[in-house]
This record gives C-alpha cells, structure tokens and sequence, in this order.
C-alpha cells in the first residue's frame, strides 16, 4: 500500500469500518511511514471513536524489543552431552572412513603403488588357488577342468555307451557257450557283426579295446577317430545292401 | 572476512569434534526455540531439536556453502517440525504452551517490581504471538525473533522477498493489535 491508497482508506481506518485484510494493509503502511503516522495521530485526536494510535505503536515497540529475546530457549545441560553421545560413534565411523580413504590416495600417488599391488594380487591368487586347505583349490581343479571343454562330457559319455557295447560280444559269446547249439551259434554270429561294427577285426580295434578296459582316454582319443572313419567308411559300402529298417538301426 | 560461525562450520565439515561441540553449544538454544515454536510442546521440542542436530552432523559436509549454514539449519528444523506435525495431525502449535514453561521470565531488572513488570511484558507478547496465524507466526518467528534477513527467509520458504516483506508488516502490526486487546482484558 502506498501513501495515497492509505489516504482513500483513512476515513473508514478512523471508523473501524474497513475490512480486517484491508486494515492489516494499512497497519502496516502506518509502521513504515512516518508521513501517514503523523498524520493519522493528528486527525484521530479530533474524531471521536477513532482508534488511538499511540498505544497501538507502543504495543508495536513493546514486540520490537522483547521478540529477539525469544530467539534462544535454554534446552537444559544433559542436551549437548546426549547428543554428543549420540554423534559420537558416528564421528568413529567417519574417521575410520576418512582414515581409509586418506591411505588410497596416499598409496595412488606413490609410482611404485600399481607394481606393488600386481605383485601382490598376484601372490594372493596363487595362495588362494594352489594352497590344499584353501576354499578354492577345488575351484581351481574346476576351473582348470572348464578350460578343456568337452573332455569331461566325453568321458562320461564313453563310459556309459562305448563300454558296455565293448563288453557285449564277449558276453554274448559267453552266454552262447554256455547255452549251445542253436542259441550258441546266433550269439556268436551278433557277437561277430558287432565286432566288425566295431571294428575290432581291424588293426586298431585291439588297441581301442584295450584302451576302453584300461580307461586310457588320452590313447582313445585318437583310435576313436580313426574308428569312426571306418564306421563311416563301412556304412557308406554296406547302405545300398541294406533295407532302411537295418539301415536305421545301424545308424542308432 | 569469514565469520567465527563460518569457520567453525568449515572446521566441522572437517570431521573436527571439538568444533562439533562448539557448535552445538552455541546453536542449540536456537534450534529448541524454534523448535517449541513450531511443535508447541517442550518434550517434544527437545526430541525434534536432537533428531535434526544429529540430521545436521550427518550432512554438515554437504553443505556447499559455510555461510548459508543458518538458514540451511533452520530450514532442517522447520521442514522436519512440519512432517512431525502432519504425523501426528498437529494441534496448532505453540498455542498451548504457556510462556512460564518456555522461557525463564526472570529479567535483569535492578528492582522486583520492574522485575515482575519485564515478566508479565515477556508473557504478554508471548500470548500475542500464540494467538498469530501460523503464517504470520513464522515471519515472525524469522525475521524478528530469529534475526534472518528476508534473502534468507525467502531461500528458506521459497516465496518472494516482497511477498514477504508485506507479510511480515502485516504479522507486525498483527502482533500490536493482539497486544492491545490482551493488554485491555488483562487483569
């Protein structure tokens, strides 16, 4: 509000009549204008009923100089020693934090500090997987099995398939034996064509079979290709004698 | 030049504990006053002014700049004063708690007689003050009691420094009125 709005608002202001909103305005334009004050004191000195602005300042001053005292209340003496306590353990922390973080850059800046700690990772992850007692020595052997993938499969694989074919013709040549006659004579003859499936009238199927009992996988790995070139050769030979029921079965 | 306020908040930025202590030495009258202000109850007052001293040491190193550490304070203790308030669907605060519990009304006065005068004046604004609008209570609570300068209130309610300015005429003469009517019923 400027001087000239509280001058069309000083009749009703003398009256009391202005709305509350309208009347804070102008209360507050009469505090920070010593024009207007002056003026309002002369006139409400003559007009009955009018508001006395004297004690109205008065009461303004009286705040003005007892507010600031309300700026601090005394919270009582244990207060700073409980919060003390309480920031305290979080001041522990945070030095250990500091601590930490001083000795990083410390150690960063020194040149020597990237050959240090590649030496010493080094050391630490040779401890970590060579060591018997350590938690990872396991990991390693595993680790180290992953790195030749396939060979384990393999293995497993060989066991449970080529094996028990391995043994069959003798078993079939033994049950035979001992059945006899006609019995003898038909396992004898599977026990025959297997072994040639097999390859065993070959040079090398002695050795595959040998290499199958004795679990020598390192001498299998080689025969075992070599034998698959014979069973792919055999099968291309024999195809066209064969009906596609024999066919199929000799494929599985 | 950097104020002893400044610096000492510099030092606990620091993690220096001793200038901890100093501050909440220094600051912990007005961070409860303000606090009774706004909750109007002095237990919980006290619980609210440790809650946020302790807010304060845990981001005190956020605190980009030193010298905006008053009003950064006092913004903590209000916006949680507020959210303590709506928790619990607030009565209006500092409305029922007597001048007698908040502030000792004990004066320097040299005689009992100004002495008892300085008091019943003391309880007299007091009540005034109680009786504001929450709105004219807090530029008060700012700009009169707290001493802030209106750059610094308008930071810390974020409204602008001439909406503020007739605000705080409007709470002034407000406070005189409140003061008048309670100096005529008084006894």
């Amino acid at each position: 509000m400027n001087c000239s709005e509280f001058e069309a608002s000083l009749d009703r202001y003398l009256d009391e009549s202005l709305p509350e909103p309208e009347r804070e305005r102008c209360d507050a334009h009469l505090l920070a204008c010593a024009g207007c004050t002056g003026v309002l004191a002369a006139l409400s000195g003559g007009v009955e009923g009018a508001p006395d602005l004297i004690p109205f300042l008065k009461a303004h001053r009286l705040a003005d100089g007892l507010l600031p005292e309300f700026a601090q209340l005394d919270p009582g003496v244990e207060f700073a020693e409980e919060l003390l306590r309480r920031t305290r353990h979080r001041a522990r922390a945070r030095r250990a934090r500091h601590a930490i973080a001083d000795w990083w850059v410390r150690q960063l800046e020194r040149p020597q500090f990237a050959g240090e700690f590649a030496y010493a990772l080094t050391v630490l992850m040779a401890l970590a997987v060579f060591v018997p007692a350590s938690p990872l020595a396991g990991w390693s052997r595993a680790a180290l099995d992953g790195l030749r993938p396939g060979e384990v499969e393999e293995k497993g694989w060989l066991e449970a398939n080529l094996l028990p074919i391995a043994a069959a013709p003798a078993r079939w040549v033994d049950v035979g034996e001992r059945a006899g006659g006609e019995v003898a004579v038909e396992l004898e003859s599977r026990a025959d064509a297997l072994g040639v499936v097999l390859g065993l009238g070959s040079a090398h199927a002695r050795e595959i079979a040998d290499a199958l009992w004795e679990r020598d996988w390192e001498a299998l790995r080689p025969l075992l290709t070599r034998m698959r070139c014979d069973l792919q050769l055999m099968w291309e030979a024999t195809r066209g004698a064969l009906s596609s029921d024999e066919d199929e079965a000799f494929r599985c | 030049m950097e104020s002893p306020l400044d610096s000492l908040v510099r030092r606990c930025q620091a993690g220096d504990e001793a200038a901890w202590e100093t501050l909440i030495r220094s600051q912990q009258g007005r961070i409860f006053a303000l606090a009774c202000h706004y909750v109007g109850d002095r237990d919980e007052a006290y619980d609210l002014a440790q809650e946020c001293l302790v807010r304060i040491y845990s981001q005190i190193g956020k605190l980009d700049d030193p010298e905006r550490f008053v009003s950064w304070m006092l913004k903590i203790v209000r916006n949680a004063a507020i959210d303590r308030s709506r928790r619990r669907k607030a009565r209006p605060p500092a409305q029922d708690l007597p001048a007698e519990e908040m502030y000792s009304l004990a004066s320097e006065a040299p005689t009992p007689e100004q002495d008892a005068e300085a008091a019943s004046s003391k309880r007299l604004v007091h009540r005034a003050l109680a009786l504001l609008g929450f709105e004219h209570r807090e530029i008060v609570l700012l700009k009169d009691i707290q001493g802030l300068e209106f750059e610094q209130i308008s930071e810390l309610l974020e409204l602008p420094v001439g909406t503020l300015k007739s605000r705080s005429h409007r709470a002034r003469a407000a406070l005189a009125r409140q003061i008048l009517r309670l100096s005529e019923v008084r006894p």
